[in-house]
Protein backbone atom coordinates (compact mmCIF):
# COMPACT_ATOMS: atom_id res chain seq x y z
CA UNK A 1 0.00 0.00 0.00
CA UNK A 2 1.44 3.40 -1.00
CA UNK A 3 -1.33 5.82 -0.46
CA UNK A 4 -4.68 6.35 2.00
CA UNK A 5 -7.36 8.54 -0.10
CA UNK A 6 -8.79 9.76 2.95
CA UNK A 7 -12.22 11.50 3.31
CA UNK A 8 -11.72 13.70 6.07
CA UNK A 9 -14.65 16.53 5.95
CA UNK A 10 -18.06 16.38 4.44
CA UNK A 11 -17.08 17.84 0.95
CA UNK A 12 -15.50 15.03 -1.34
CA UNK A 13 -11.93 15.53 -2.02
CA UNK A 14 -9.80 14.24 -4.81
CA UNK A 15 -7.62 11.19 -3.71
CA UNK A 16 -4.07 11.81 -2.38
CA UNK A 17 -2.51 9.50 -5.25
CA UNK A 18 -1.72 11.94 -7.77
CA UNK A 19 -0.32 14.69 -4.75
CA UNK A 20 1.83 12.63 -3.22
CA UNK A 21 3.98 11.02 -5.95
CA UNK A 22 5.05 12.88 -8.92
CA UNK A 23 6.42 16.43 -9.50
CA UNK A 24 3.02 18.28 -8.89
CA UNK A 25 2.67 21.42 -6.68
CA UNK A 26 -1.00 21.13 -6.61
CA UNK A 27 -2.70 21.05 -3.03
CA UNK A 28 -6.01 20.69 -2.75
CA UNK A 29 -8.06 20.20 0.75
CA UNK A 30 -6.69 20.60 3.99
CA UNK A 31 -3.13 20.28 4.75
CA UNK A 32 -3.61 19.31 8.34
CA UNK A 33 -5.93 16.54 7.18
CA UNK A 34 -3.09 15.40 5.04
CA UNK A 35 -0.54 15.51 7.77
CA UNK A 36 -2.72 13.13 9.85
CA UNK A 37 -3.54 11.11 7.11
CA UNK A 38 0.27 10.50 6.42
CA UNK A 39 0.79 9.72 10.68
CA UNK A 40 -1.88 7.49 10.23
CA UNK A 41 -0.56 5.33 6.98
CA UNK A 42 2.94 5.68 8.78
CA UNK A 43 1.49 3.68 11.90
CA UNK A 44 -0.78 0.86 9.49
CA UNK A 45 2.31 0.42 7.34
CA UNK A 46 4.97 -0.25 10.26
CA UNK A 47 2.98 -0.36 13.72
CA UNK A 48 5.87 -1.60 15.78
CA UNK A 49 7.33 1.88 15.21
CA UNK A 50 4.40 3.11 17.30
CA UNK A 51 4.21 0.59 19.82
CA UNK A 52 7.43 2.60 20.95
CA UNK A 53 7.08 6.12 20.84
CA UNK A 54 3.94 8.34 21.77
CA UNK A 55 2.92 10.09 18.76
CA UNK A 56 -0.86 10.42 19.80
CA UNK A 57 -0.54 13.59 21.89
CA UNK A 58 1.19 15.25 18.83
CA UNK A 59 -1.56 14.04 16.35
CA UNK A 60 -4.09 15.25 19.04
CA UNK A 61 -2.80 18.72 19.04
CA UNK A 62 -2.61 18.99 15.18
CA UNK A 63 -5.90 18.05 14.87
CA UNK A 64 -6.82 20.36 17.49
CA UNK A 65 -5.60 22.96 15.39
CA UNK A 66 -7.59 21.75 12.09
CA UNK A 67 -10.69 21.97 13.90
CA UNK A 68 -9.87 25.82 14.30
CA UNK A 69 -9.03 26.06 10.41
CA UNK A 70 -12.58 24.13 9.63
CA UNK A 71 -14.63 25.94 12.14
CA UNK A 72 -13.18 29.28 10.38
CA UNK A 73 -13.70 27.56 6.85
CA UNK A 74 -17.17 26.22 7.16
CA UNK A 75 -18.35 29.24 8.74
CA UNK A 76 -16.69 31.55 6.75
CA UNK A 77 -15.62 33.47 10.12
CA UNK A 78 -12.10 34.64 11.46
CA UNK A 79 -11.61 33.52 14.72
CA UNK A 80 -9.59 36.14 16.77
CA UNK A 81 -6.52 34.89 18.46
CA UNK A 82 -7.65 34.96 22.12
CA UNK A 83 -10.79 32.59 21.14
CA UNK A 84 -8.50 30.16 18.98
CA UNK A 85 -6.66 30.42 21.76
CA UNK A 86 -9.50 28.86 24.12
CA UNK A 87 -10.97 26.36 20.95
CA UNK A 88 -6.88 24.97 21.26
CA UNK A 89 -7.29 24.48 25.16
CA UNK A 90 -10.84 23.22 24.92
CA UNK A 91 -11.70 20.95 22.13
CA UNK A 92 -14.49 19.40 22.63
CA UNK A 93 -16.25 22.76 22.77
CA UNK A 94 -14.49 23.59 18.94
CA UNK A 95 -16.18 19.88 17.93
CA UNK A 96 -19.49 21.18 19.26
CA UNK A 97 -19.59 24.14 17.20
CA UNK A 98 -18.89 22.15 14.33
CA UNK A 99 -21.50 19.91 14.78
CA UNK A 100 -24.02 22.96 14.91
CA UNK A 101 -23.27 23.88 11.89
CA UNK A 102 -26.26 21.94 10.51
CA UNK A 103 -28.50 22.54 13.40
CA UNK A 104 -27.72 26.34 12.83
CA UNK A 105 -28.29 26.48 9.12
CA UNK A 106 -31.64 24.29 9.75
CA UNK A 107 -32.82 27.28 12.04
CA UNK A 108 -31.35 30.14 10.73
CA UNK A 109 -30.80 29.63 7.19
CA UNK A 110 -27.73 29.45 5.08
CA UNK A 111 -24.33 31.26 5.59
CA UNK A 112 -25.26 31.32 9.01
CA UNK A 113 -23.31 33.79 10.68
CA UNK A 114 -21.64 33.51 13.80
CA UNK A 115 -19.44 35.46 15.99
CA UNK A 116 -17.88 33.94 18.68
CA UNK A 117 -16.27 36.24 22.07
CA UNK A 118 -14.82 35.28 25.23
CA UNK A 119 -16.74 36.61 27.76
CA UNK A 120 -14.99 37.26 31.35
CA UNK A 121 -16.61 37.64 34.97
CA UNK A 122 -14.69 40.02 36.48
CA UNK A 123 -16.33 38.67 40.16
CA UNK A 124 -14.96 35.16 39.26
CA UNK A 125 -10.86 35.25 38.15
CA UNK A 126 -9.63 33.35 35.25
CA UNK A 127 -12.74 32.20 34.29
CA UNK A 128 -14.05 32.73 30.61
CA UNK A 129 -16.67 31.96 28.72
CA UNK A 130 -16.87 31.34 24.79
CA UNK A 131 -20.18 33.21 23.63
CA UNK A 132 -21.25 32.23 19.81
CA UNK A 133 -23.17 35.00 18.97
CA UNK A 134 -26.06 34.16 16.51
CA UNK A 135 -25.80 37.10 14.01
CA UNK A 136 -29.51 37.21 12.34
CA UNK A 137 -31.98 39.82 10.54
CA UNK A 138 -34.91 37.84 11.86
CA UNK A 139 -37.59 39.77 13.96
CA UNK A 140 -36.85 39.57 17.63
CA UNK A 141 -39.60 37.09 18.05
CA UNK A 142 -39.11 35.01 15.61
CA UNK A 143 -35.21 35.12 16.16
CA UNK A 144 -36.00 33.97 19.93
CA UNK A 145 -38.24 31.36 19.14
CA UNK A 146 -35.67 29.19 16.73
CA UNK A 147 -33.42 29.95 19.18
CA UNK A 148 -35.53 28.28 21.59
CA UNK A 149 -35.95 25.47 18.86
CA UNK A 150 -32.23 25.14 18.30
CA UNK A 151 -31.24 25.14 22.25
CA UNK A 152 -34.69 22.13 22.77
CA UNK A 153 -33.76 20.06 19.88
CA UNK A 154 -30.25 20.17 20.01
CA UNK A 155 -27.90 22.34 22.19
CA UNK A 156 -29.15 21.33 25.46
CA UNK A 157 -28.41 17.31 25.14
CA UNK A 158 -24.81 18.40 24.45
CA UNK A 159 -24.32 19.75 28.17
CA UNK A 160 -22.84 16.99 28.68
CA UNK A 161 -19.79 16.69 26.11
CA UNK A 162 -18.08 19.74 27.45
CA UNK A 163 -16.42 20.62 30.88
CA UNK A 164 -16.18 24.27 30.26
CA UNK A 165 -18.17 27.37 29.51
CA UNK A 166 -19.92 27.40 25.95
CA UNK A 167 -23.08 28.99 25.19
CA UNK A 168 -24.98 30.61 22.06
CA UNK A 169 -27.07 33.84 22.05
CA UNK A 170 -28.23 35.99 19.38
CA UNK A 171 -27.26 39.21 17.86
CA UNK A 172 -30.18 40.35 15.85
CA UNK A 173 -29.03 43.23 13.26
CA UNK B 1 -7.83 32.15 2.94
CA UNK B 2 -5.13 29.41 3.19
CA UNK B 3 -1.92 29.46 1.38
CA UNK B 4 1.43 27.29 0.89
CA UNK B 5 4.43 27.43 -0.89
CA UNK B 6 5.23 24.34 -2.27
CA UNK B 7 9.03 23.21 -3.35
CA UNK B 8 9.50 19.65 -4.97
CA UNK B 9 12.69 17.56 -5.36
CA UNK B 10 13.66 14.84 -7.57
CA UNK B 11 15.10 13.26 -4.14
CA UNK B 12 14.55 14.58 -0.52
CA UNK B 13 16.53 12.74 2.05
CA UNK B 14 14.33 13.39 5.43
CA UNK B 15 17.64 12.03 7.79
CA UNK B 16 20.09 14.60 5.88
CA UNK B 17 17.37 17.77 7.18
CA UNK B 18 18.79 19.07 10.77
CA UNK B 19 15.42 19.50 12.05
CA UNK B 20 16.87 21.52 15.03
CA UNK B 21 17.82 24.53 12.26
CA UNK B 22 13.62 24.53 11.44
CA UNK B 23 12.98 24.34 15.01
CA UNK B 24 15.35 27.50 15.25
CA UNK B 25 13.81 29.02 12.03
CA UNK B 26 10.04 28.80 13.56
CA UNK B 27 10.60 29.66 17.56
CA UNK B 28 9.36 28.69 20.21
CA UNK B 29 6.16 26.76 21.56
CA UNK B 30 5.97 24.64 17.91
CA UNK B 31 4.66 21.46 17.55
CA UNK B 32 7.22 18.80 15.93
CA UNK B 33 6.22 15.11 14.57
CA UNK B 34 9.19 13.22 13.14
CA UNK B 35 8.45 9.86 12.01
CA UNK B 36 11.53 8.37 9.38
CA UNK B 37 10.03 10.07 6.27
CA UNK B 38 7.78 12.80 7.33
CA UNK B 39 8.36 15.74 9.12
CA UNK B 40 6.16 18.18 10.45
CA UNK B 41 6.40 21.52 12.41
CA UNK B 42 3.60 23.22 13.53
CA UNK B 43 3.49 26.96 15.02
CA UNK B 44 -0.19 27.44 16.27
CA UNK B 45 0.26 31.10 15.70
CA UNK B 46 -0.88 31.28 12.14
CA UNK B 47 -0.99 28.45 12.46
CA UNK B 48 2.02 27.96 10.63
CA UNK B 49 2.95 24.30 9.68
CA UNK B 50 6.48 23.47 7.88
CA UNK B 51 5.86 19.98 6.18
CA UNK B 52 8.74 17.79 4.29
CA UNK B 53 8.35 14.38 2.83
CA UNK B 54 7.32 12.58 -0.04
CA UNK B 55 9.85 14.63 -2.20
CA UNK B 56 8.37 17.83 -1.06
CA UNK B 57 9.09 21.00 1.53
CA UNK B 58 6.04 22.59 2.11
CA UNK B 59 4.93 25.72 3.76
CA UNK B 60 1.67 26.54 4.94
CA UNK B 61 -0.30 29.34 6.67
CA UNK B 62 -3.67 29.02 7.48
CA UNK B 63 -5.25 32.08 7.63
CA UNK B 64 -4.10 35.75 6.99
CA UNK B 65 -0.05 36.45 6.89
CA UNK B 66 -0.13 39.47 9.81
CA UNK B 67 2.26 38.33 12.17
CA UNK B 68 4.38 35.22 11.15
CA UNK B 69 7.40 36.03 8.92
CA UNK B 70 7.03 35.93 4.78
CA UNK B 71 6.06 32.55 3.96
CA UNK B 72 8.70 33.26 0.78
CA UNK B 73 11.61 33.72 3.44
CA UNK B 74 10.62 30.64 5.04
CA UNK B 75 10.64 28.41 2.36
CA UNK B 76 13.55 29.63 1.14
CA UNK B 77 15.63 29.06 4.32
CA UNK B 78 14.17 25.61 4.27
CA UNK B 79 15.27 24.94 0.51
CA UNK B 80 18.98 26.56 1.89
CA UNK B 81 19.30 23.66 4.61
CA UNK B 82 19.39 20.94 1.11
CA UNK B 83 22.21 22.40 -0.52
CA UNK B 84 22.68 18.62 -2.11
CA UNK B 85 19.04 18.35 -3.30
CA UNK B 86 18.03 18.44 -6.98
CA UNK B 87 15.35 21.02 -7.50
CA UNK B 88 11.96 20.18 -9.77
CA UNK B 89 9.58 22.54 -9.73
CA UNK B 90 8.22 25.01 -6.99
CA UNK B 91 4.55 26.55 -6.88
CA UNK B 92 2.06 28.47 -5.25
CA UNK B 93 -1.56 27.90 -3.62
CA UNK B 94 -4.43 29.69 -2.23
CA UNK B 95 -7.86 28.43 -1.12
CA UNK B 96 -10.34 31.33 -0.86
CA UNK B 97 -13.57 30.93 0.33
CA UNK B 98 -16.22 33.15 -1.59
CA UNK B 99 -19.90 33.92 -0.40
CA UNK B 100 -22.57 34.91 -2.22
CA UNK B 101 -26.38 36.28 -0.72
CA UNK B 102 -28.03 36.24 -3.88
CA UNK B 103 -26.89 33.91 -6.37
CA UNK B 104 -26.27 30.13 -6.59
CA UNK B 105 -22.82 28.91 -7.57
CA UNK B 106 -24.18 25.51 -8.16
CA UNK B 107 -26.45 26.24 -10.85
CA UNK B 108 -24.20 28.83 -11.87
CA UNK B 109 -21.61 26.53 -12.65
CA UNK B 110 -23.61 23.92 -14.19
CA UNK B 111 -24.63 26.42 -16.91
CA UNK B 112 -21.31 27.53 -17.59
CA UNK B 113 -19.47 24.10 -17.79
CA UNK B 114 -22.22 21.76 -18.74
CA UNK B 115 -23.20 22.50 -22.49
CA UNK B 116 -26.05 19.67 -22.82
CA UNK B 117 -27.39 19.07 -19.08
CA UNK B 118 -30.25 17.23 -20.33
CA UNK B 119 -28.19 15.03 -22.69
CA UNK B 120 -26.18 14.34 -19.54
CA UNK B 121 -28.44 13.55 -16.87
CA UNK B 122 -30.05 11.20 -19.64
CA UNK B 123 -26.63 9.54 -19.95
CA UNK B 124 -25.71 9.46 -15.98
CA UNK B 125 -29.57 8.01 -15.69
CA UNK B 126 -29.41 9.97 -12.55
CA UNK B 127 -30.36 13.89 -11.46
CA UNK B 128 -27.20 16.38 -11.47
CA UNK B 129 -26.43 17.73 -7.70
CA UNK B 130 -23.12 19.91 -8.69
CA UNK B 131 -20.39 20.24 -10.77
CA UNK B 132 -16.62 21.44 -9.55
CA UNK B 133 -15.11 22.47 -12.24
CA UNK B 134 -10.85 22.33 -12.46
CA UNK B 135 -9.20 24.01 -15.54
CA UNK B 136 -5.35 23.73 -16.31
CA UNK B 137 -3.48 26.23 -18.41
CA UNK B 138 -0.35 27.49 -19.42
CA UNK B 139 0.36 31.35 -19.41
CA UNK B 140 4.42 31.67 -20.52
CA UNK B 141 6.10 29.59 -18.17
CA UNK B 142 3.69 29.17 -15.67
CA UNK B 143 1.26 26.06 -15.23
CA UNK B 144 -2.15 27.29 -13.75
CA UNK B 145 -4.86 24.58 -12.09
CA UNK B 146 -8.27 27.05 -11.01
CA UNK B 147 -10.15 24.60 -9.09
CA UNK B 148 -14.05 26.28 -8.36
CA UNK B 149 -15.99 23.96 -5.90
CA UNK B 150 -19.34 25.26 -4.51
CA UNK B 151 -19.77 23.94 -1.02
CA UNK B 152 -23.63 24.48 -1.09
CA UNK B 153 -25.57 27.08 -3.37
CA UNK B 154 -23.90 30.18 -1.44
CA UNK B 155 -20.67 29.56 -0.61
CA UNK B 156 -17.78 28.00 -3.28
CA UNK B 157 -14.23 27.45 -2.53
CA UNK B 158 -11.54 28.51 -5.25
CA UNK B 159 -8.26 26.99 -5.42
CA UNK B 160 -5.20 28.39 -7.68
CA UNK B 161 -2.15 26.78 -7.85
CA UNK B 162 0.77 28.11 -9.81
CA UNK B 163 3.66 25.54 -11.06
CA UNK B 164 6.88 26.24 -12.18
CA UNK B 165 9.01 24.06 -13.47
CA UNK B 166 11.65 24.25 -16.52
CA UNK B 167 15.09 23.33 -17.61
CA UNK B 168 18.07 25.11 -14.84
CA UNK B 169 15.21 25.89 -12.40
CA UNK B 170 16.93 27.19 -9.39
CA UNK B 171 16.17 29.45 -6.22
CA UNK B 172 18.02 32.04 -5.30
CA UNK B 173 17.31 35.09 -3.02
CA UNK B 174 14.45 36.93 -3.84
CA UNK B 175 13.09 34.12 -6.33
CA UNK B 176 10.24 33.10 -4.55
CA UNK B 177 9.19 36.48 -3.09
CA UNK B 178 9.35 37.59 -6.59
CA UNK B 179 7.35 34.25 -8.27
CA UNK B 180 4.58 34.83 -5.22
CA UNK B 181 4.02 38.50 -5.49
CA UNK B 182 3.41 37.70 -9.35
CA UNK B 183 1.04 35.15 -8.79
CA UNK B 184 -0.84 36.36 -6.03
CA UNK B 185 -1.41 40.03 -8.26
CA UNK B 186 -2.36 37.71 -11.31
CA UNK B 187 -5.12 36.13 -9.15
CA UNK B 188 -6.32 38.84 -7.64
CA UNK B 189 -7.09 40.77 -10.79
CA UNK B 190 -8.85 37.34 -12.92
CA UNK B 191 -10.79 36.40 -9.57
CA UNK B 192 -13.42 38.97 -9.95
CA UNK B 193 -13.61 38.43 -13.73
CA UNK B 194 -14.45 34.92 -13.21
CA UNK B 195 -18.12 35.34 -12.27
CA UNK B 196 -18.97 37.84 -14.92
Amino acid sequence: MNVIGANAWQRAIETFYYRWIGEDTLTWGNPSDWITTGLLLRMLQEPQDFLCKNYSADLDRIKQLSYIDKIQDIYTVHLSGEVQRFLYCNPDVAEIILEAYLYLENYFGPAVEIRPEIIRDPEIPGHEQLMVYIVTCLPVDEALARMAQFDDEWFLDQLDRFESDLNFNLEIL
Amino acid sequence: MSQNITVVYKYLDIQSVDSREIKRMLGKEILVSEVPDMMVFVRPDGPLIVQLGNQRIRVTLQGEQKSVEPLWDLATNCHYLLPSADLVAYGFNYDIGIISKEGDFIKYLMKAFITKPKQLVENLGGGLNSITPRIRYQRENVRYDLVLEPIDKSHLEAHFNSHYQYDGIEITEGTLEKSYKETFNYWNEILPRLFE
